[in-house]
């Protein structure tokens, strides 16, 4: 399987460990991620927020060059996912919008070429592939999944999954031989949009959700969303030490490959002492 | 025409419901006040007017005191509201245009915030993508928020996750020409 992969500005920086570990179970799992050749960022909630033209014609223009290359376009971010799949379906169903952006972007839009979220991806590989690919299951790893909003809301950006009780990245944990929590707040926003201008009022959300994953017996929290990771690890207070995983990093874990320690370094919360006192990495 | 509260009496601007309802494509007139938006929304505690509070606001036309309140700013366009009001009406979009028309106002509600969002715009203009490093650093140095998370920065950047250098593009072309559209936002919402 060949896609076109859509890193987005946080993969190269601050999500640097999610764009490692992305590759990594991608081409262990036999799927072939080519970066898309001078993608530009999508304007994530900034652009939205302040000019119409940049909220659709900078996801726009992505999907121009997708469409060039051929391929699927592979979008592990959930913020650029998220634009760039509400932008695909604009250019599907509304055909004056359809017209200015074409115009802008200088293509034709031709809806041949899909926008995926990792996760959906994983759902392509299919969860039996998966989980022949265990060699070291995640015994005694109990985890929160955690999809936040981006990747379940609105309508346009899931396909199936329930906005309330999403199941898909609970399924792919068990695959890997984790023990999934039962908890309320997967789907609650965690506040990174307001996390560098208003960090008092996001602590309070951040706080909250990692309450109710203590609560609910967690020993860490799993998520596909670059954003959230650097939100729940910035902005909690003291007394909470729950890691933040990426679920790639995960499934890496139990695929037994290499190189994870580096990735763990990366994080502000290090999941290195968990992972080790359950026996799941050396 | 003019409405009368118990704070005195304030001017209804009455093509504003049509402005927000034509630009947002939201059906804002169906709101019935069932609140379900306030129920959920994660910043309700947050913000001046609640977000049932700013569709009725609206509704009255209340132009000035929408445009200048906290709410749109911190709306985190998380989409609660959305996925759950009973009449259709999806409030991240309106708070989209809240906020434009207040950048276009020059009287934004929060200032940190659009400050924070345009300082992430200009940066990505330069070079066709996002720079944490200079964006921070435009921000701070606009807002002079200029000690705050220099402990998280600093040690962001000892892992490796802030870039010193930022990436342009090759195709800024594209880039300039929908900036320079969107400067002139010829493209109806």
């Amino acid at each position: 399987m060949k896609y076109s992969y859509y890193p987005g500005c946080s993969l190269g920086a601050t999500a640097r460990e999610y764009d490692l570990s992305t590759h990594a179970v991608c081409s262990h799992l036999g799927v072939e991620l080519a970066e898309l050749e001078d993608w530009s960022c999508c304007g994530a909630s900034s652009a939205h927020s302040t000019n119409h033209v940049l909220a659709g014609a900078l996801p726009a223009r992505n999907i121009a060059l997708a469409q060039e290359a051929g391929h699927d376009l592979v979008v592990p971010c959930a913020a650029c996912y998220n634009r760039l799949k509400r932008t695909d379906s604009l250019l599907a169903e509304d055909p004056r919008q359809r017209r200015e952006l074409e115009e802008l972007c200088q293509f034709t839009y031709t809806g041949t070429v899909a926008v995926r979220s990792l996760l959906e991806l994983m759902d392509a590989v299919g969860l039996s592939r998966i989980q022949e690919a265990v060699v070291r299951p995640l015994s005694g790893l109990k985890l929160a999944p955690y999809y936040g909003c981006l990747l379940v809301r609105p309508a346009s950006v899931r396909r199936g999954d329930n906005p309330d009780h999403p199941r898909a990245l609970d399924q792919i944990m068990e695959a890997a031989g984790a023990t999934v929590c039962h908890w309320s707040y997967k789907t609650d926003c965690c506040g990174g949009a307001l996390s560098i201008a208003r960090a008092g009022i996001v602590k309070e959300l951040v706080d909250k959700i990692l309450d109710m994953a203590v609560d609910a017996g967690a020993s860490a929290l799993v998520t596909a969303c670059p954003l959230c990771v650097a939100n729940l690890e910035m902005r909690r207070s003291r007394r909470h030490t729950l890691p933040v995983l990426y679920f790639t990093e995960l499934l890496a874990v139990a695929m037994g490959l290499e190189g994870t320690r580096a990735w763990f370094r990366k994080h502000l919360v290090d999941p290195y002492p968990l992972l080790r006192s359950l026996g799941l990495v050396g | 025409m003019y409405l009368l509260t118990n704070k005195g009496q304030s001017r209804v601007e009455a093509g504003f419901l049509a402005l927000v309802r034509e630009k947002s494509g939201q059906p804002i007139e169906r709101c019935y006040q069932c609140k379900k938006c306030t129920a959920g929304c994660p910043v309700a505690a947050h913000v001046d007017w609640q977000p049932n509070q700013v569709v009725r606001l609206i509704q009255f036309g209340q132009r000035e005191r929408v445009l200048r309140s906290t709410a749109a700013w911190r709306c985190l366009s998380c989409e609660t509201c959305g996925e759950r009001c009973p009449n259709g009406i999806h409030l991240s979009e309106v708070m989209d245009v809240l906020r434009e028309l207040s950048l276009e106002s020059g009287r934004p509600g929060d200032r940190l915030l659009s400050q924070f969002h345009q300082s992430f715009i200009n940066t990505l203009k330069l070079t066709g993508r996002q720079h944490e490093f200079g964006m921070l650093f435009a921000y701070k140095m606009k807002t002079l928020q200029l000690f705050s998370d220099l402990d998280i920065g600093a040690r962001m950047f000892a892992k490796g996750k802030l870039k010193f250098m930022p990436e342009r593009i090759r195709g800024m072309a594209g880039i300039n020409r929908i900036f320079a559209r969107a400067r002139r936002r010829e493209v109806k919402p």
